[in-house]
């Protein structure tokens, strides 16, 4: 029993030492650079963060700093724990003082954790000099329920309106916070985001009580640790899996052998509710939620289309740069996928970049962008980091406008530095040749007014669709000062579906979002976008990037009902 | 700190000695900043994501006096810092209006 508090000790000072000093930097932690060699230690230049309660001097922050990892040193090798780990803490809380929004939810269990072990009979064994132990039990006790705890308090934080809709979770999405498979699984539509969100604040919420009880200790154990291996690969919250990891050891003794967890009749309500956290968490990874079947390529790309081009910044330090292709080379035959393959890493960095189908010329480039696209430019679809590909479902082709002559790549490029750039390519995959069915993009538009400055300015506009409709997805379009644009169908009997609202707008993270939604003839969509002009001059409506569009581009069969007529006209 | 969406945004405007007024961008007050502060007020002007959006609220008068110290030439700033604690929340708004030294 001491000897796991030992262990938990060792595990979070080490931890601890990760964290807060240089050593992060090999972990690509934020909070610690060449200036800063410890978490909280004062900058150099510019104006401080405000402080908490009391702005204190820089040399009393760095002395905080450097006794409060003396201490953990101490606190980590077993060498006057107590008084180690209680001062280790409390100098750790009074730098974060001065610096109360890199105060996280992570820090403060860090700091807390040191404390509670110290108050324990952690520094028993193993340590370079064993304190004298007290009561292991009610230690290891202590310990316990603190664990406990923290699930209870993040899944009853969890129960307000904005996280059980899945907004924030949705948040995280448009701000890929989310990294991993997972993250296109689990929290990909809203409706996947509106089970997800309220089964992990009741995962959380029974998970510190199964903890705590013999028989289903085991079970959410497992769902524990599954949970934060979960958490780790989606969103990576610091380095809070870790700690989790580290401290769920408290729970590793009287858990009797794993043969009972399925030897027992499973009986126990505890026991039920344990397999059907574990399975909720499981089915949670797996998006079993959602019965629709993820899009991916199931066979190779069939005559592929390379359109290769080398991002790179026309002597700048920041471009658009244009690529223009022949269209022809698609045979007029119809497309199933988009597949983009960033450059490798080099000298330019592909900030994001964009597909769109010309109806005019358009040079093979690399040309600067200038003026945006000519009009009637349609997007087909947008790269990020870490964007999904554009895959339709395999009885699915999407027909390119009549009309389109050339294929257009807009290349965001930064210069990050010298030598020679490297060669990024978009594949576009041809579709069947005899689709079931043949989709079509289908743009929605509102007029943009002369944007006043320091104004917040609004458009609407609403057209009327002229046959039965599957919208697959949607691709909204603002330029800079683009605060939120929504998009809605109005149904013939009144109701209004929300298809996006994507607020706040960020020209940054632009993406595709998927949709699968039927809409009747004669039904109508509206699109509203809002401009928040900061500026001091008028913003114009335009293709420039410093002018503004208000646009959604969807993809939606039949073709031939790919049509909404503005209901003004 | 997860379980919500706050959000906020910055409006400042300052003033010189003649009148004229003219909007400032927060990423300007971030290039005088550090750690922090620096991140939460870089691409301020615009709604965003910050889990400790409050913090810039509650010290709003601190934020003008870095206005002041980041515009040549201001008289007087005023600095609106827009919150949103969640999604369907009301805008809240703190306001500091400052005379420059």
């Amino acid at each position: 029993m001491m000897r796991l508090l030992g262990l938990i000790r060792i595990g979070l000072g080490a931890l601890f030492l990760i964290r807060t000093t240089a050593l992060a930097r090999l972990f690509r932690l934020i909070g610690t650079s060449p200036e800063t060699p410890l978490l909280g230690w004062p900058a150099a230049s510019g104006h401080p963060p405000f402080a908490a309660f009391a702005h204190l001097p820089d040399r009393v922050v760095e002395t905080a700093c450097i006794g409060r990892t003396m201490a953990v040193v101490l606190f980590m090798f077993g060498l006057w724990t107590r008084p180690a780990g209680l001062v280790g803490g409390a100098l750790a809380y009074l730098v974060a003082t001065q610096d109360p929004p890199a105060f996280t939810t992570t820090m403060h269990v860090l700091f807390l954790g040191l404390m509670v072990l110290a108050c324990t009979d952690a520094g028993g064994a193993p340590a370079l000099r064993p304190a004298p132990t007290e009561s292991p039990r009610s230690s290891l006790g202590l310990v316990r329920i603190w664990i406990a705890s923290i699930y209870v308090w993040a899944g009853l934080a969890k129960l307000n309106s904005d996280w059980l809709s899945g907004g924030v979770l949705g948040i995280w999405v448009d701000q890929r916070l989310l990294h991993g498979p997972s993250a296109t699984t689990l929290p990909g539509t809203a409706a996947r985001r509106a089970l997800t969100a309220p089964a992990v604040a009741v995962g959380e919420i029974a998970l510190g009580a199964l903890l705590l009880v013999r028989p289903t200790r085991r079970l959410a154990l497992m769902a524990a640790y599954l949970l934060h291996a979960i958490f780790q690969m989606t969103m990576a919250p610091d380095v809070f899996g870790w700690v989790m990891a580290v401290l769920l050891m408290a729970f590793f003794s009287e858990i009797g052998p794993w043969r009972n967890v399925f030897r027992r009749p499973v009986l126990a309500p505890g026991k039920i509710a344990s397999v059907v956290l574990l399975a909720l968490v499981l089915c949670t990874a797996s998006a079993c939620s959602d019965r629709q079947p993820e899009r991916q390529l199931s066979e190779p790309c069939a005559d592929p289309l390379v359109l290769p081009f080398v991002p790179n910044t026309q002597g700048a330090d920041e471009a658009y740069v244009c690529f223009g292709f022949d269209v022809a080379e698609l045979g007029g035959g119809t497309i199933g996928a988009v597949i983009w393959t960033p450059p490798p890493p080099g000298p330019f960095f592909l900030h994001h970049a964009k597909l769109y189908a010309v109806p005019g010329d358009f040079p093979d480039g690399p040309v600067l962008c200038g003026d945006g696209m000519p009009p009637g430019a349609l997007g087909l679809d947008v790269w990020a980091p870490g964007a999904t590909n554009l895959i339709l479902p395999a009885d699915v082709g999407l027909l390119l406008p009549a009309g389109t002559r050339r294929l257009v790549v807009e290349a965001h490029t930064i210069g990050i530095g010298a030598g020679t750039p490297h060669t990024a390519s978009v594949t576009v995959c041809k579709g069947p040749a005899s689709p079931a069915h043949t989709a079509a993009l289908m743009a929605v538009a509102a007029p943009v007014p002369a944007i006043r400055p320091l104004t917040l300015e609004t458009s609407d506009a609403t057209c009327a669709l002229a046959g039965d409709l599957h919208l697959y997805s949607v691709w909204p379009h603002m330029h800079l000062i683009g605060d939120e644009i929504a998009v809605d169908g109005l149904g013939g009997d009144g109701g209004t579906t929300v298809l996006m609202d994507v607020v706040p707008w960020n020209f940054y993270a632009q993406a595709t979002y998927p949709l699968g939604v039927d809409l009747a003839g004669g039904a109508e969509i509206r699109i509203q976008c809002t401009w928040n002009n900061t500026n001091d001059s008028y913003v114009f409506p335009g293709s420039r990037t410093e002018d503004e569009m208000c646009q959604a581009a969807f993809i939606a069969w039949p073709a031939p009902a790919a049509v909404c007529t503005s209901i003004f006209d | 700190m997860y379980a919500t969406s706050p959000s906020c945004r910055l409006r400042i405007v300052a003033w010189d000695e003649r009148g004229t007024a003219r909007s400032v961008s927060a990423t300007a007050l971030a290039t005088r900043a550090r750690g922090t502060l620096a991140d939460g007020l870089a691409g301020g002007d615009r709604w965003q994501y910050l889990p400790a959006s409050s913090y810039l609220s509650v010290h709003v008068d601190g934020l003008a006096g870095l206005a002041c110290a980041s515009v040549a030439g201001a008289a007087r700033v005023e600095v609106d810092v827009d919150r949103r604690p969640s999604l369907d929340a009301p805008i809240e708004t703190s306001r500091a209006v400052r005379r420059c030294p």
